[in-house]
């Protein structure tokens, strides 16, 4: 087709704001997705390929042809190809909304219809419809690039993306003066809506993101502020205060039972110069499977969500039946969980104990080696701290001895917060002072089980206290330590000899109503996309059911009300003309079609035909003396009638 | 074209045809030497008066308003007088009242402007709504109701209020009914660049208003008033009429749509427009050009469409483009 000016304005190409804001789309799905690092090279051409295919709409007048089927066949071709180079996403996916499969296959199709939109032969000067169907198609493949948690690129190309379209959105003037169709107006609305969520998307987005990076950054230029915020140490060091800056972050959010409220974290058998080993590099990671885990054991559950930066490390009460999470988790000898792959925030499930049982996938049985381990007096700790130990622990069985060894530390040892030790701390803290933190408690605790025989192990980790409803909130200052004692027979038991003065739960008390207020307001992007995710396929249908149903309703109810109002459209015949004027009448209209004029239902005939000659006119006037001002004289109608049959013929006025 | 048979009609009333149109001639003429380059306005002023109704003139400051009132005032040999509103007016500034007189322990009423055959409001929608209504009863009905009397306003009442739009500062909008009581509201708009120095010009000296002479009296006034009640009206032209009307009342974009005052207006106007043209019969196309004027200022927009870029005016043209001519 050559390139001819037509007369009119009119535009073959997408507007510029609008085929910026869909570029715009395609590079956040080509980021987002990762397509940049795929290996297959159709996936990796896929998306530069259609949005040059985009872009060139500008460099040709030349459309498709505008045939229905056409359009139909290429895009079954087009779509076709798509699915083939993507691939359909498998089905066993549980949380499909938020699946890479779904997003690129998605973001694809999007994709292409809108190449085949940009190639369509028509009007883009004519808004809302086109350009509307146009920017609502870029919405929707900016919602399928923000479909994802992994990528902080959403933060980036967000901003852009809602400069472009509002320029976009500007387009969609509303034509003044003819009245809007009610579907034209309510594709409007809608397309208002969807723009306004995905703005909205991708705000909270990035607002996610950067707040992740703020943190980040904080990190790095106040390093010990994590430690303060943890409140462990994978190096636990017996010193003269524990825990100093109590910290109100939360480090678990747990909804469900829990079993006990000592969660541990870390355990360590070796202690060494005032300090518990091993360290976390020490330390030997097995990968355990779901098996291993009893995952599939029966029990109420808790859903555990870390917030906190916890190395990677799954904290639960020592007896629970089994830990349910996606991730891939490594165990140590300790019964010590971790996972490597941290990707987000760590959430996982704890199955709770049956009564019968106490041991699970956190309690290790003990082995010969580690059992020498764990009955092993350091050498700097002073023997009179042996001998008083079995003094108390006498005679009897296991559980007997570490109750009165408990009992002892409880009733004739105080608890302090700062303890400054002078010579070997534990030692000092049994004989001397009598008064120390949780630490020294659980050291203690630890070195008097192992003087009376019974195999010990120093823990580390959290006591949960703060209950509401359902749900316990884990804060950094609720760090704790206690013993954990291995009995024949029955396994490892959990021993914590600190005074009940002395454990979190009497040491702070709830936290301010501003705290509880704030912790709220953090938890809300967390909690729309724990939301999300868990919405079944079958949920979004009908809510998208749901929403056209009513759209429709609505477009039912004004369509009704516009009609009731209209009803007056009918319209009655006025009261006629004499019989002989109406023939005159009759004869005129037809001589004036004759003549290739047009008569408007809705215009006078003097209206009508303004340029007519002057024999019409003339016709005009009499014939309205004669019908409005009533006169009785009709023969000059016929005289003019005459005269107008034998005027020329005019061609288009 | 030919009139004979127009003039044949015209003898039943105490006013020829002719003598009427060389009279509202000369009213136009000298209106026109004031006003320059708006005949279009003029002649829709002396249809509100010759239709026995109100006008409203609404613009911008500065587009002659006040002075057109003026003219129109001195060029009839009535009386004339002018209230300024302003907002601390109040309704008894207006219609009069009655003071106590001390000798002999009377009351005596004193006559307020609207005592007057011209009155001209000049920025009414500077006043407060309150001060507004006191005009409703004296615009509708001629008369003032004081003090449980009532009194007769004289003959010809011609009422000429000038307004700013009302979204300008400092204003109260007219109520409705107000609104309803105005035959027709004239804009005048700026004029042309030509008559625009005409004005600059003519004014040299000294006004042009000053040089105006009085062309018709009062008794002129009232004639023509009823001769153009004798104007005929066809049943089909007043069908068409009460169905221009009926249709604001069911538009879903319309609030309020004309009241029956307003097809009584419309009817009115019609036939004083078709008068001034020379004809003693109402045509569709006398109702059709004068609809705007009289209607477009009755009709209340719904918010939405407000705020959509509608315009009553518009909607009215709407109606004439929807509605069938009788033929």
């Amino acid at each position: 087709m050559t390139e001819t000016t037509t007369e009119k304005p009119r535009e073959d190409s997408i507007p510029l704001p609008v085929a910026g804001a869909t570029i715009t789309g395609f590079a956040m799905l080509y980021v987002t997705t990762g397509q940049f690092r795929s290996a297959n090279p159709a996936q990796f051409l896929g998306l530069p390929v259609l949005g040059t295919l985009l872009l060139l709409t500008y460099a040709t007048h030349w459309r498709l042809p505008s045939s229905r089927w056409y359009g139909y066949a290429l895009r079954g071709v087009l779509f076709g190809a798509i699915v083939l180079i993507v691939g359909m996403p498998r089905e066993d996916t549980s949380f499909w909304y938020f699946k890479d499969e779904y997003t690129i296959l998605g973001g694809y199709l999007l994709a292409a219809e809108m190449v085949v939109q940009a190639w369509r032969w028509r009007d883009w000067s004519q808004p809302p419809e086109a350009v509307g169907v146009a920017i609502l198609l870029s919405a929707l493949i900016v919602a399928a690039a923000s479909n994802t948690y992994r990528h902080w690129q959403v933060g980036y190309f967000a901003p852009v993306y809602a400069v472009l379209l509002i320029l976009s959105l500007r387009r969609i003037g509303i034509p003044a003066k003819t009245p809007r169709r009610a579907t034209g107006l309510l594709v409007f609305r809608a397309l208002l809506v969807l723009t306004a969520l995905a703005l909205a998307y991708a705000g909270v987005d990035s607002v996610n993101r950067y707040d992740r990076i703020i943190r980040r950054a904080l990190k790095l230029l106040n390093r010990p502020q994590m430690h303060a915020e943890l409140g462990l140490s994978d190096t636990p060091h017996l010193g003269s205060v524990f825990n100093p800056h109590p910290s109100l972050e939360r480090v678990l959010i747990i909804d469900g039972p829990l079993s006990d409220p000592h969660l541990r974290a870390m355990a360590f058998d070796r202690y060494q110069g005032s300090g518990w080993r091993p360290m976390m590099s020490e330390r030997t990671f097995v990968p355990i499977d779901d098996a291993g885990l009893g995952s599939s054991k029966s029990g109420a559950r808790a859903t555990v969500t870390e917030l906190g930066d916890l190395p990677g490390l799954l904290v639960a009460p020592l007896d629970s039946a089994g830990i349910v999470t996606d991730a891939e988790i490594d165990r140590d000898d300790q019964g010590v969980l971790q996972t490597h792959n941290l990707t987000q925030n760590l959430g996982y499930q704890i199955i709770a104990p049956p009564r019968t049982a106490n041991q699970g996938p956190l309690c290790i049985a003990l082995g010969d080696q580690q059992r020498s381990m764990m009955l092993m007096i350091p050498p700097e700790i002073d023997p009179r701290v042996c001998q008083f130990a079995r003094e108390i622990a006498g005679s009897g069985s296991p559980m007997t001895r570490l109750s009165r060894l408990e009992q002892e530390l409880r009733d004739h040892h105080a608890y302090s917060l700062v303890f400054v030790p002078t010579g070997e701390p534990i030692s000092d803290f049994v004989l001397n002072r009598r008064a120390a933190h949780c630490e020294y408690f659980g050291s203690a605790m630890v070195i008097m089980a192992r003087s009376a025989g019974i195999p010990a192990r120093f823990v580390t980790g959290y006591y949960a206290h703060e209950l509401e409803g359902n749900q316990t909130v884990v804060r950094g200052r609720d760090a704790h330590a206690w013993a954990e004692c291995w009995i024949d027979g029955t396994g490892w038991v959990t021993i914590d000899a600190t005074p009940s003065s002395g454990t979190p739960d009497a040491l702070y008390p709830r936290p301010s109503g501003w705290r509880l207020w704030w912790d709220w307001v953090s938890d809300l992007p967390r909690r729309i996309k724990q939301t999300l995710s868990q919405i079944g396929r079958g949920s979004v249908l009908l809510l998208a059911g749901a929403v056209v149903a009513i759209a429709l309703l609505a477009a039912l109810y004004r369509h009704l009300r516009d009609r009731r109002k209209q009803t007056i459209t009918k319209w009655r015949q006025y009261a006629g003309p004499s019989a002989d004027l109406a023939a005159a009448a009759r004869r005129f209209e037809r001589a004036v079609q004759r003549h290739g004029l047009i008569l408007l239902p809705h215009r006078t005939w003097r209206e009508s035909l303004a340029a007519a000659p002057a024999p019409f006119q003339e016709f005009i006037s009499e014939y309205d003396i004669l019908r409005f001002g009533a006169a009785d004289d009709p023969h000059r109608l016929s005289e003019l009638l005459d005269r107008i049959e034998q005027e020329p013929r005019i061609s288009n006025p | 074209m030919n009139r004979d048979s127009t003039s044949d009609v015209s003898g039943i009333s105490g006013m020829s045809l002719a003598a009427l149109l060389a009279d509202v001639q000369k009213l136009e003429t000298n209106l026109s030497s004031v006003i320059r380059g708006k005949p279009q306005s003029i002649r829709l002023l002396l249809i509100a008066m010759l239709a026995g109704g109100h006008a409203l003139l609404e613009d911008v400051p500065g587009t002659g308003k006040t002075t057109l009132a003026k003219s129109l005032a001195r060029s009839i040999s009535g009386i004339f007088r002018r209230v300024q509103f302003t907002p601390d007016l109040l309704p008894a500034d207006i219609t009069g009242s009655s003071f106590y007189r001390p000798q002999d322990g009377s009351f005596e009423f004193r006559e307020g402007p609207v005592f007057t055959n011209i009155l001209l409001a000049d920025e009414i929608n500077r006043t407060s709504p309150r001060t507004q209504s006191a005009l409703l009863e004296v615009m509708s009905e001629s008369q003032v109701t004081v003090d449980g009397k009532r009194r007769d306003l004289p003959r010809p009442f011609f009422v000429i209020a000038t307004q700013n739009p009302s979204e300008y500062h400092g204003t109260y909008p007219l109520p409705e009914a107000q609104l309803d009581r105005f035959a027709l509201r004239v804009t005048l708009g700026y004029p042309d660049h030509e008559s625009e120095m005409q004005v600059l010009f003519s004014q040299r000296e000294r006004h042009p208003f000053e040089a105006l002479k009085t062309v018709a009296t009062c008794e002129q006034v009232i004639a023509m008033q009823e001769r153009v009640k004798q104007v005929r009206v066809d049943p089909a032209v007043a069908d068409y009429i009460v169905r221009l009307t009926a249709w604001t009342r069911t538009d879903p974009r319309l609030r309020l749509g004309v009241s029956p005052r307003g097809s009584l207006a419309l009817y009115r106007t019609s036939q004083a427009s078709a008068l001034l043209q020379g004809r003693d019969f109402v045509t569709p196309d006398d109702v059709r050009a004068i609809a705007p004027p009289v209607l477009a200022h009755r009709v209340v927009l719904e918010t939405k469409a407000k705020y959509g870029g509608q315009r009553s005016d518009q909607i009215v043209e709407e109606s004439l483009d929807k509605i069938p001519v009788p033929r």
